[in-house]
């Protein structure tokens, strides 16, 4: 990754970080925030991180390879729900993760 | 005070150490030096974040949505910071701005917990058990992109880590018929975003139509109860 790229990327990215976890801690100090913007906050971590876990597990040619290797991500992610619900445990969740597709690779 | 903040949180920080790792080889293998690497992660001290970075690099995503899509994803931090602002009441502008500038979620649940029960913890507390994290996320990523300079991890099963972990994030959240409706309507909006050949813009625009919806839905039931009650 060049030099600058980089540098654009992560004081853009660092400056909306540090200005969300800044702003409020200020701007809140002895007010609260109205249920509707509560709310909709509220819904930007599970939607933002269905997203994730779809864009990564969506892939419109992901069938070109064959059925099985469109389907290891899929059961891998599967055996990671069931250990998500399970433990709750990022650690874990990551181990299995690895395992149940290393596994699945191999069969 | 710094032995008693690790003595609290050393499993917290062998979490880090073991997702850190490969975290910072998947940057590694984005081609990023270890002093990049090291920056960001210590600035950043998001997983979600440095994951989606690299994730939307080498998905070839112009750089003003990659700037979006952390934006968007770290905008949860404006939540712990405005659920922790109330405990910090009678700390110093300067304390405030250091323990928010710092937060990271563990900390945040941790810090939260503590102030609740009013132990003997303060802002101070809070700032030092927040650099404590932030240092070993930092210098595990950066180990991480330099052992995965060495040592050849496949990039798929590399990738596979942050899935696990979006999936476990995903499945802490609270469960209830709003989060249900904004992950659902989020993942379905992604799907379709890909199929239409959107994948550029398909998480941060996947986000906001999962918000949109799960608020569209709250409104139509909250009406109904409304309606039901008179």
């Amino acid at each position: 990754m060049p030099a600058n790229e980089f540098l654009v990327l992560w004081l853009s990215s660092w400056a909306a970080i540090a200005f969300f976890r800044i702003a409020p801690a200020f701007a809140l100090r002895g007010r609260t925030l109205s249920p509707r913007i509560t709310e909709a906050l509220g819904y930007i971590p599970p939607a933002a991180f269905a997203a994730l876990v779809a864009n990564d597990l969506v892939n419109p040619g992901a069938f070109d390879a064959g059925l099985w290797p469109a389907l290891v991500p899929w059961i891998a992610a599967t055996g990671v729900v069931a250990v998500a619900i399970k433990t709750k445990s990022m650690l874990w969740c990551c181990v299995s993760g690895i395992v149940f597709y290393i596994v699945l690779s191999l069969v | 005070m710094v032995l008693k903040i690790v003595r609290t949180v050393w499993p917290v920080m062998l979490t880090y150490v073991a997702i850190g790792a490969p975290c910072g080889m998947i940057m590694g293998q984005t081609g990023m030096e270890p002093w990049m690497v090291f920056a960001l992660s210590s600035t950043f001290v998001t997983g979600s974040g440095q994951f989606m970075i690299c994730n939307l690099w080498l998905a070839g995503v112009p750089a003003a949505l990659i700037v979006a899509s952390v934006a968007a994803i770290s905008s949860r931090f404006a939540l712990y910071s405005a659920s922790i602002a109330p405990h910090l009441r009678g700390a110093s502008k300067r304390q405030t701005l250091a323990v928010a500038a710092t937060l990271t979620e563990e900390a945040y649940g941790i810090s939260l917990a503590k102030l609740v029960e009013g132990e003997d913890w303060g802002p101070r507390e809070s700032f030092v058990l927040n650099v404590i994290l932030i240092a070993t996320w930092g210098v595990s990523c950066t180990m991480g992109a330099i052992v995965g300079a060495v040592v050849d991890v496949p990039t798929a099963i590399a990738a596979f880590v942050c899935t696990s972990l979006f999936i476990c994030l995903l499945f802490s959240q609270r469960l209830s018929r709003g989060n249900v409706v904004a992950a659902v309507s989020g993942a379905v909006s992604v799907a379709v975003c890909k199929f239409l050949g959107l994948a550029n813009i398909a998480v941060p625009a996947s986000v906001v139509v999962g918000i949109a919806i799960a608020l569209a839905c709250d409104a139509v039931f909250d009406g109904r109860g409304a309606r039901d009650a008179r």
